[in-house]
């Protein structure tokens, strides 16, 4: 493994790591927060992965010490995943929304409050919803004759036709 | 090529772009934004020469394709507007993460990575999409909190880690050509180190996914409704 790769690698975790940190920033829903903040953990567990195969594979520090720590770090991530995700359903539960600005009261005391943006005035598109019949009333037009008809199988032959108990 | 004074042009190339591309008021041309804002991030990787320094064309070419997709990804990831969106793009930098891990020898992350992170970890996360679902438009996915601070928090740590990579010496490589990235014994080496030297991490880290579990339950629970009954009951200790 040669010193560019590892550069290479450490620049990759890095642009992990800063885009995790704008998402965290910036996002206000709960769900996109949590993948930020994931990513983030990913950012650093390539820092870590790429340092300890440079410097096991080039038996400069023969040990697996960063890749046992990605482990825990995952774990960790398992961990943060089960409670976060709970919090995140009782927290919708209890506001119907998966905004993170509703609860801006729970705030530090010295912040500022945060601006609950209005609602935008049209949504993206307006979807195409299908309409069914209404059930259980009689359709408009008058379809019994044809609906009392004997029900044939076309597939049958005119001999099978004839003889249906052959 | 890998210039320092290269490095803060990129980077206030690539956070006027996350700028631009984050959901805000404009929510005209968002797809337009989005890809000017991905296209934005390519002069952050000018810093990879296309040499042979990386070792092989193999690894090379795997490498630039594996680290475009996991930084698109993360890119896209967080400028979606709609969650499930941001947690599939997510799912594709899990994947490429684990390739990467793959790439240089780090068999068992790789492996690791999908089955834990995105076997379990982003199927609970869509289970908490699917129940969690806003009825209508949701206009808080619209708006950021702060973009232009954001991109201006992404402008300096971008400088500062890339010139940190830049002006810090690494060990030598020595050119040992018993070092493959690839070795047969990894996973078994990994097994020893792990279950000899950390072997204590080993049993925190289950006590902490124990742990993890209880709490997650005890949160999630629904409210228990006490029934006056209960209250009533008389156990053989109080009975008077």
């Amino acid at each position: 493994m040669t010193e560019t790769l590892l550069t290479h690698y450490l620049i990759v975790a890095a642009i992990l790591f800063s885009l995790g940190m704008v998402g965290f920033l910036t996002r206000r829903n709960m769900i996109v927060l949590f993948i930020s903040a994931e990513m983030m953990l990913q950012g650093v567990a390539i820092n870590l992965v790429a340092f300890n195969q440079y410097y096991r594979l080039n038996g400069i520090h023969p040990s697996f010490d960063g890749q046992i720590f990605t482990l825990m770090i995952l774990t960790v991530a398992a961990a943060e995943a089960a409670i976060a995700l709970a919090l995140v359903v009782v927290l919708f539960g209890r506001s119907g929304s998966l905004d993170i600005s509703l609860w801006h009261h729970l705030r530090d005391p010295g912040q500022p409050a945060v601006e609950l943006t209005p609602s935008i005035s049209e949504p993206d598109h307006q979807p195409n919803w299908p309409t069914l019949p209404v059930a259980g009333l009689a359709p408009e037009e008058n379809r019994s004759a044809e609906l009392l008809k004997p029900i044939t199988d076309p597939l049958l032959s005119p001999e099978d036709k004839e003889n249906p108990d052959a | 090529m890998f210039e320092t004074w290269l490095i803060p042009i990129a980077a206030s190339l690539a956070s006027l772009g996350i700028y631009f591309s984050l959901p805000s008021r404009w929510s005209a041309a968002q797809k337009l934004r989005r890809f000017l804002g991905l296209l934005s991030l390519m002069p952050l990787f000018l810093f990879f020469p296309m040499e042979k320094q990386l070792g092989s064309f193999g690894v090379t070419l795997h490498f630039y394709l594996l680290a475009t997709l996991t930084c698109g990804s993360g890119f896209m990831a967080i400028t979606s507007r709609k969650p499930i969106y941001s947690a599939l793009w997510f799912g594709l930098v899990l994947l490429g993460t684990a390739s990467l891990f793959l790439l240089i020898g780090a068999q068992f992350l790789a492996a690791a990575t999908i089955i834990v992170y995105a076997g379990a970890i982003l199927v609970t996360l869509l289970f908490v999409v699917m129940l969690a679902q806003q009825a209508g438009a949701s206009h808080y996915d619209h708006f950021s909190h702060e973009p232009s601070l954001a991109s201006l928090s992404f402008f300096f740590t971008t400088w500062s880690l890339f010139t940190a990579l830049k002006n810090t010496p690494f060990a030598p490589a020595n050119n040992n050509p018993a070092t493959h990235l690839s070795s047969d014994s990894h996973v078994a080496q990994l097994g020893i180190d792990l279950f000899t030297d950390h072997l204590i991490a080993v049993e925190l880290a289950g006590t902490i996914l124990l742990v993890a579990l209880v709490a997650a339950v005890c949160i999630a629970m629904p409210p228990s409704n006490d029934k006056p009954a209960d209250s009533e009951r008389q156990t053989p200790i109080n009975q008077t």
